[in-house]
């Protein structure tokens, strides 16, 4: 399984990781993109089966990377996380073809159990 | 003005001195069992069972008996009796000072007294100053989010305890992050080190000695997750915004101009948060 993380903060790379691999969710092979325009020029190499993608990034913002990965692709799958999940922006994002929006701080079970879910579909 | 814990007043009032009030806080920490702890010894739990309920509720940010029962571990009947026997045994500081002979029962009564009635006028102070600088409680949501998501993150008391037109910069990492939208609220943020590390080690649940690279991305990604629960907040009342990402700025470079400063105490210490609507 492929899984592109796309977050600012080196941290959550750092986090989703070891979160995943603490809970068993092995064999993924992971990418690392820190803003938007490196995600969409990533994606089209790497074909992730999954994208964790934050809201609030340099040079281009989740909401609009969204929107570039599913012209590209409409069957990519994307999860937003992020802490600004707000009435306006989550409904964006869900109208957008985003399959969850996590808010965070998002606690370990929560992530596990979206990444499972999306592996299996 | 400053609220500020008991300890920290009998040390001000010349009651105490910094190593009794150090030694007091530590016999408080060592003695107060906690209910994993208390059923280790009663026999209830192993170790490992008390651990992993310990981390399952961190991660879940649950109470230690609501993960006990989902565990199976324990019945609500031995959470209730855990939880007498804790009260029973708590030792709270005045009992530490007395049975350390360091405050007679007669003093320690009147000192509580007297505490208790100037926390009370400075509470009130703290409200009026914030309701008269920000009429659209746009500083009181702020700091309420604040001290959720610190409190859930750190699992740490946190309580304000100055608030004030800013002048200047104190020590440690400053983080910075503007709201724009409907609402513009710039909000800076500021730990002591020990306050940092500790936000940091709860955050990735390892142990940091020093304020590192790591530190200083997970203090800037604290302050985005602060900020974008605020803006969750203030969508409850169809509120629009956006925010820009978190940025560092040094201490010493920050321009304090039409902030206010609004200084917390944690059991790791202090941290101050910049606000300017």
């Amino acid at each position: 399984m492929k899984l592109l993380i796309v977050d600012d903060a080196k941290l959550i790379h750092f986090l989703v990781k070891k979160i995943l691999t603490a809970n068993e969710i092995t064999d993924i092979e992971f990418q690392d993109a820190f803003d938007g325009n490196e995600a969409i020029k990533i994606a089209k190499e790497f074909e992730p089966d999954l994208v964790l993608l934050d809201v609030v990034m340099p040079n281009r913002d989740g909401i609009a990377t969204l929107k570039f990965l599913k012209a590209e692709n409409p069957e990519i799958n994307v999860i937003m996380v992020s802490s600004l999940g707000t009435e306006d922006k989550v409904a964006q994002a869900l109208k957008l073809g985003a399959s969850a929006f996590i808010q965070k701080p998002f606690d370990e079970d929560e992530l596990c159990a979206h990444v499972k879910k999306s592996f299996k579909g | 003005m400053a609220i500020k814990f008991f300890g920290h007043y009998l040390l001000d009032e010349g009651k105490l001195t910094n190593e009794q009030l150090t030694e007091v806080v530590e016999f408080q920490s060592k003695n107060n069992l906690s209910l994993g702890e208390i059923a280790i010894r009663e026999k209830l739990l192993t170790k490992k069972q008390a651990n992993l309920i310990n981390d399952k509720q961190r991660s879940l940010d649950k109470r230690f008996g609501e993960v006990a029962i989902s565990l199976e571990l324990l019945d609500e009947l031995q959470i209730e009796k855990l939880l007498t026997t804790q009260r029973a045994e708590k030792l709270f500081f005045g009992d530490v000072l007395i049975l350390k002979k360091m405050i007679t029962q007669e003093v320690l009564t009147k000192e509580l007294t007297l505490f208790e009635a100037q926390q009370k006028l400075d509470v009130v102070e703290l409200e009026d100053i914030i309701s008269t600088i920000d009429k659209e409680n746009i500083f009181k949501d702020a700091i309420s989010v604040l001290q959720t998501i610190y409190s859930r993150v750190v699992h740490d008391y946190i309580k304000l305890v100055k608030v004030e037109k800013a002048i200047s910069t104190t020590q440690g990492i400053l983080a910075m992050q503007k709201m724009r939208g409907d609402i513009h609220l710039d909000f800076a943020f500021q730990p002591v080190d020990p306050v940092a590390l500790a936000i940091s080690s709860k955050y990735l649940k390892m142990d940091f000695e020093s304020v590192d690279e790591m530190v200083v991305d997970i203090i800037s990604e604290f302050v985005n997750v602060v900020l974008g629960n605020i803006a969750v907040k203030f969508s409850e009342g169809s509120v629009k915004v956006d925010l820009t990402p978190p940025v560092l700025i040094e201490a010493n470079k920050f321009d304090t101009a039409d902030f206010y400063s609004f200084d917390f105490v944690t059991t790791q210490g202090e941290l101050r948060v910049y606000l300017k609507i």
